[in-house]
């Protein structure tokens, strides 16, 4: 979560359509606020490329939980890796907090506004590499300058790195087994479980907001089951 | 009076402990813009209901290098112990006093066969406050505000993690018909880590909202850290509301 200025803050998440994606942003003030007070929060919708789609306002009682579905404002966005996405920026006053409960497959997850990373600092994801695991790297660039990030991955000994461009206010998923582990001389990997670490650090004026989301095996695919992680 | 010096820093989070129930924890020691490799070291303290408050120190960390240990490696005495949560310790230092260590990350990751999750610790803070007098300032005070789900496939709880020597009793307020209310929460022992239930407290009376996802009660409640010391975080559980199982945890 970054605050633009002493009177509101801004949250940036990357959202993700139906049917296999649900986004939904929860804001709540710290108080029951006087009768009949409300709180606005702003919306802005970006595709993938960084186009405006939709800019909204939601208002709701400050004594209650405001409840933002995304769904209804998604027409217009793209398709990239075979999932409709964008990134929302969402503003609202001081003191409140940002939420987002992400629905992936049947598993609903619960997360804090993502950290917004500068240029040069960084951020880590832990993940177990191969057992059938896959995961889906997210970038969202959350400035109207293009941002590029280098992601890196510790395991083992080895730690290839590769460099992300995400256009300006747009967002990026990138496979990390199919796209970036593709394109590294070692297989290592696959051969059993271990464990690594992504490190991101964007090399740009942009801040970044990150996350991730990976699939877990089961033993049928009925079985497998999705889940979504902040990058910390 | 000396000024705050952030080459070392804490955080508090908690961890589950059972047979079937392993928990790991991941360190990313961090400095902002600062890359180079300095050492850190990570000391690690494991404290809660029936188990004695223990540390040890891990050596060899370096700035801007993840890492991470299983807490049956850190402990290995743990599992002949109480098993349910446990509270966890974490202090980051940095020989170099420049090196300001509270951008620092930690991950505490909780596995069982059935189910896996993660979630980030409460931001780490300076170990020293202002100090007047050689007398460490009080804990300054921050707005805590927590969001409580409840629905087909989730039941919320608030867990309290405190590692000072005093008996907390945590103060939250929620919203009520007429303006606002205290929430009824128990004490939390000194050392020790307490999951309430918001099911009945918070959730029971409240108004049920339509969502795209079904019927849900979305409830939220706040407070200050005042009642807290320096050692105190709160943390949102939400579990499966019939398998129990853990699915999410924000930190407050």
């Amino acid at each position: 979560m970054t605050s633009s200025d002493i009177k509101s803050i801004k949250s940036h998440f990357w959202i993700a359509a139906a049917p296999f994606f649900s986004s939904t942003i929860l804001v709540a003030s710290g108080s029951s606020g006087v009768a009949g007070e409300t709180i606005e929060a702003q919306c802005e919708l970006f595709d993938v490329d960084g186009t405006p789609i939709q800019r909204f306002q939601v208002e709701f009682p400050s004594r209650e939980v405001g409840i933002i579905e995304v769904e209804p404002f998604m027409a217009g966005l793209k398709m990239q890796s075979g999932i409709i996405q964008g990134h929302l920026a969402v503003q609202s006053r001081a003191g409140t907090t940002h939420l987002c409960r992400q629905q992936v497959g049947d598993r609903a997850d619960i997360l804090t506004a993502p950290r917004g990373l500068k240029s040069r600092e960084m951020s880590f994801m832990p993940l177990l590499l191969g057992g059938r695991r896959e995961h889906l790297v997210v970038v969202v660039s959350t400035g109207p300058e293009d941002a590029q990030v280098v992601i890196r991955l510790l395991y083992g000994s080895r730690s290839p790195e590769w460099t992300v461009q995400i256009p300006g206010n747009g967002c990026r998923v990138v496979s990390l087994e199919h796209e970036l582990l593709a394109t590294f001389d070692d297989s290592s990997w696959h051969k059993g479980v271990m464990q690594g670490y992504l490190r991101i650090s964007p090399r740009s004026q942009s801040a970044v907001v990150c996350q991730m989301v990976e699939r877990l095996p089961g033993e049928t695919e009925e079985h497998q089951s999705y889940r979504s992680v902040s990058s910390w | 009076m000396e000024t705050n010096v952030a080459n070392s820093v804490v955080t508090h989070a908690f961890c589950m402990v059972t047979p079937a129930i392993r928990s790991r924890v991941h360190f990313f020691p961090s400095a902002g813009t600062t890359s180079g490799h300095y050492p850190v070291a990570c000391e690690l303290t494991l404290f809660g209901k029936g188990i004695e408050r223990r540390s040890v120190r891990l050596e060899g960390g370096r700035l801007n290098q993840p890492d991470g240990i299983r807490l049956e490696d850190a402990f290995p005495a743990l599992e002949n112990e109480g098993s349910g949560l446990c509270g966890l310790e974490i202090v980051f230092e940095c020989p170099q006093g420049r090196i300001n260590l509270s951008s620092s990350r930690l991950v505490v990751e909780i596995v069982s066969p059935q189910f896996s999750l993660s979630y980030g610790a409460a931001p780490f803070q300076s170990t020293f406050a202002d100090t007047t007098d050689g007398e460490v300032a009080a804990h300054a005070s921050r707005s805590l505000v927590g969001v409580a789900l409840q629905d087909g496939s989730a039941t919320p709880s608030l867990v309290v993690v405190n590692s000072t020597t005093e008996l907390l009793r945590p103060e939250f307020w929620h919203s009520a018909r007429d303006g606002e209310a205290p929430l009824q929460l128990g004490t939390v022992a000194p050392n020790s880590v307490v999951e309430f239930p918001l099911d009945e407290a918070l959730c029971k009376n409240a108004e049920g909202r339509e969502t795209l996802w079904g019927a849900a009660v979305i409830e939220k409640m706040w407070g200050t850290s005042n009642w807290g010391l320096g050692g105190t975080v709160c943390y949102m559980l939400h579990r499966d509301p019939v398998s129990k199982r853990p699915m999410s945890v924000c930190a407050l």
